[in-house]
């Protein structure tokens, strides 16, 4: 329902113009749109949380406040993969109908912050029926690599929404 | 008496000592015998003769006196009749002087001619009594009783004295017959005993003379060929003595040649073992300076892993100084891209901030490259020492197993060293055998002249023997027919024979001259002296040696 507007919103490649921050999950590199970036903060102890899903980290004090973070690798369906230096927390903000919402998702390193222009993002090609790709904004050409642009309202708003919902 | 064991010079006093016993023996029967016969001849010629002559003498007187008396009686001169009476005194004087010789000349044990003196005596005296009577009476000029005295009793008286005279004569006779008896008897007892003896002799003699020259002769013979033959074989033997004496100082020169390279090898071998011995102990030495070497440099070693360590170590501290600086630059990025979140945010007021900002991260970025290049070459550094480290303990494991080696290379040189001793010592003891074989040697060869030598004089003492044996034939055997004339030449001729059987080098060669083709060394004659002119060179070489 909500779905089909954010479609509308986010499918005008001149909406997907701007700033992104690029950070690198396994072999890929992905971008999130700056608005939505609240802060980054290097890996910090999580605090597990029991009868999460496997994807759901944990939570962590940032500052007084109690974030729930997601491991971006599991959620994708990568392997796991073990916590170097450089692996770190972004802490973003998604906003559903009724509230935004703050969650951190680990991410192997954070790159930088990309000005990517319309010109450069290609409309995400289409792999069948049956994968959903409404996650992915669009792929990023940049003149080190493609970038996975992705929708992190779409990828993080599901189940942990469901989640929400539950708890 | 075995005549076998006799001794020659008994035989021969036996051989003559029987024949000049019974000569002896003969001789004396025959000088007894004789003598016998000369002592009857003797006393039948001094005593009988004489006896009988002296009695036919005194017969004589007595009829001179009868005559006398009668002419007494006869003649009327008073003057004459007393010489008559003298004569007649004379004649009984003498018939006396003959009848007392008689007397002293019978012997004692004729008893019956003392008897037959006696009785004439007394007939005598008788006759001469009546005679006297007759004499008174004719000087008395009592011629008829004077004649009728001696017609009747004087007359008859000396009758009888004749008579008794007569018997003595007679005795007389037979004791010479007796006596010439007894000689003949003598006579032919010597000369039968005489003829016996002398075929007895003859007999004993002539076997003794015969079995004593068997005897003598057939020893002598037998010694004769052995001597002969023992001459001729010592003579052969003495022949393969001086060959066999040659063939040794040969054998002898050549060994004290091969004993003076066996010393002069030894020598080489002698220094060049003082030498190993020497490097040897060089290398002792130096092994135990490698030793040192290789201690000082595991030390080292030591060190520098020690030194390594520490690199190590700093480098690793600085990796972590690195390292904060790299969490420092990352986080400055973070701190950057949390600015240009914010100035994205912000919108148009955060620009001038995003620009800050992207500054910012441009120089975290820098930092951390910085950082990332310094954390490489520290890291590499770190694996360059590491590296170092390794091949510091390679090398020390080196350094190790070449100190073990070096121990190693140090015993065994050691024992080179010790074996070298050894082998010194026993070059040296090798040395004294050496010099003892050469004065063995040197006295083989010495040894082998006075061979040589002896051989000769036994070869002169063999043919001295043969020309004795040869007078010893010409006294058994009357002449010079005998094997082994004493001739050089004959004599070795005959010594040849056994010699051909000798060793390798033929010594058929003379040892006076060269007859014919003279075998051995040079091809030249060997001459006698030909050892004693080897060894003199060998014994010069000796002195040399």
């Amino acid at each position: 329902m909500d779905k089909m507007a954010k479609d509308q919103a986010a499918s005008t490649p001149a909406s997907r113009e701007g700033k992104y921050l690029t950070f690198a999950l396994a072999a890929e590199e992905y971008g999130i749109g700056i608005l939505k970036v609240k802060e980054i903060i290097g890996m910090m102890a999580i605090t597990t949380v029991p009868r999460t899903p496997e994807y759901v980290k944990g939570v962590i004090n940032l500052r007084g406040k109690v974030i729930p973070v997601v491991d971006l690798r599991l959620k994708f369906g990568m392997d796991a993969a073990g916590y170097t230096e450089r692996t770190c927390i972004i802490v973003v903000e998604i906003s559903t109908e009724q509230q935004k919402i703050l969650m951190g998702i680990v991410v192997d390193s954070v790159s930088e912050v990309l000005n990517i222009r319309a010109g450069e993002i290609e409309s995400t090609p289409n792999f069948g029926s049956r994968l959903d790709t409404d996650y992915i904004l669009g792929m990023a050409k940049t003149h080190n690599g493609v970038k996975i642009l992705l929708d992190i309202d779409r990828v993080l708003s599901r189940e942990e929404l469901f989640l929400d919902q539950v708890a | 008496m075995n005549l076998a064991n006799m001794k020659v010079s008994t035989k021969l006093y036996l051989g003559f000592a029987v024949p000049v016993t019974i000569m002896i023996v003969l001789s004396f029967i025959s000088l007894s015998s004789l003598g016998k016969i000369q002592q009857n001849l003797d006393r039948i010629v001094t005593v009988n003769n004489v006896r009988n002559n002296l009695a036919y003498d005194t017969g004589e007187d007595i009829r001179d006196i009868m005559v006398r008396l009668r002419d007494v009686i006869l003649l009327k001169d008073d003057g004459q009749r007393q010489e008559h009476k003298k004569e007649i005194g004379g004649l009984r004087e003498k018939y006396d002087g003959q009848l007392k010789k008689i007397e002293e000349m019978t012997s004692k044990d004729d008893t019956k001619g003392h008897d037959l003196i006696g009785k004439v005596r007394t007939a005598q005296a008788e006759a001469k009594d009546l005679n006297n009577r007759f004499l008174e009476l004719a000087l008395a000029h009592k011629d008829g009783e004077a004649a009728e005295l001696l017609e009747t009793k004087a007359g008859p008286a000396v009758e009888r004295v004749t008579k008794a005279i007569d018997a003595l004569a007679e005795h007389q006779v037979e004791r010479s017959k007796a006596r010439f008896e007894e000689a003949t008897k003598a006579y032919a007892g010597a000369r039968q005993f005489s003829i016996v003896l002398a075929f007895l002799a003859t007999i004993l003699s002539g076997g003794l003379a015969f079995l004593i020259i068997r005897s003598i002769t057939g020893p002598l013979q037998r010694v004769i060929a052995g001597l002969s033959d023992g001459a001729e074989q010592v003579a052969a033997a003495s022949m393969q003595v001086s060959s066999s004496s040659q063939q040794l100082a040969e054998g002898t020169s050549e060994q004290a040649a091969s004993l003076e390279e066996t010393s002069s090898s030894l020598e080489e071998m002698s220094s060049m073992t003082k030498q190993n011995a020497d490097n040897s102990s060089q290398a002792k030495a130096m092994m135990g300076e490698v030793r040192k070497i290789v201690g000082k440099v595991d030390g080292q070693m030591g060190n520098m892993v020690k030194a390594i360590e520490e690199i190590t170590r700093s480098s690793q501290e600085t990796g972590k100084i690195i390292k904060t600086i790299d969490e420092i630059a990352f986080q400055t990025n973070l701190l950057a891209l949390n600015a240009a979140v914010e100035a994205a945010r912000a919108g148009e007021a955060g620009a001038g901030f995003a620009v800050v900002a992207d500054e910012v991260r441009n120089l975290a970025l820098r930092a951390a490259d910085a950082a990332k290049n310094t954390g490489n070459l520290i890291e590499g550094t770190i694996k360059a020492v590491q590296h170092g480290n390794e091949l510091t303990h390679l090398t020390q494991e080196a350094f190790r197993e070449n100190a073990a080696i070096s121990v190693k290379v140090e015993q065994l040189v050691d024992e080179i060293a010790a074996a070298s001793q050894e082998q010194s010592q026993g070059i040296g003891q090798v040395n004294i055998a050496v010099t003892e074989m050469d004065k063995v040697t040197q006295q083989t060869a010495a040894n082998a002249e006075e061979s040589a030598a002896a051989a000769e004089e036994l070869n002169a003492q063999a043919e001295q023997m043969k020309s004795y044996v040869s007078d010893l034939v010409r006294v058994v055997s009357g002449n010079a027919q005998f094997s082994g004339s004493p001739l050089p030449q004959e004599g070795y001729a005959m010594a040849r024979k056994p010699l051909s059987k000798a060793g390798h080098k033929a010594p058929a060669v003379p040892y006076k001259k060269a007859t014919g083709h003279s075998a051995g060394k040079g091809g030249g004659a060997m001459k006698l002296t030909r050892p004693d002119q080897l060894i003199p060179l060998e014994a010069g070489e000796f002195k040399d040696f």
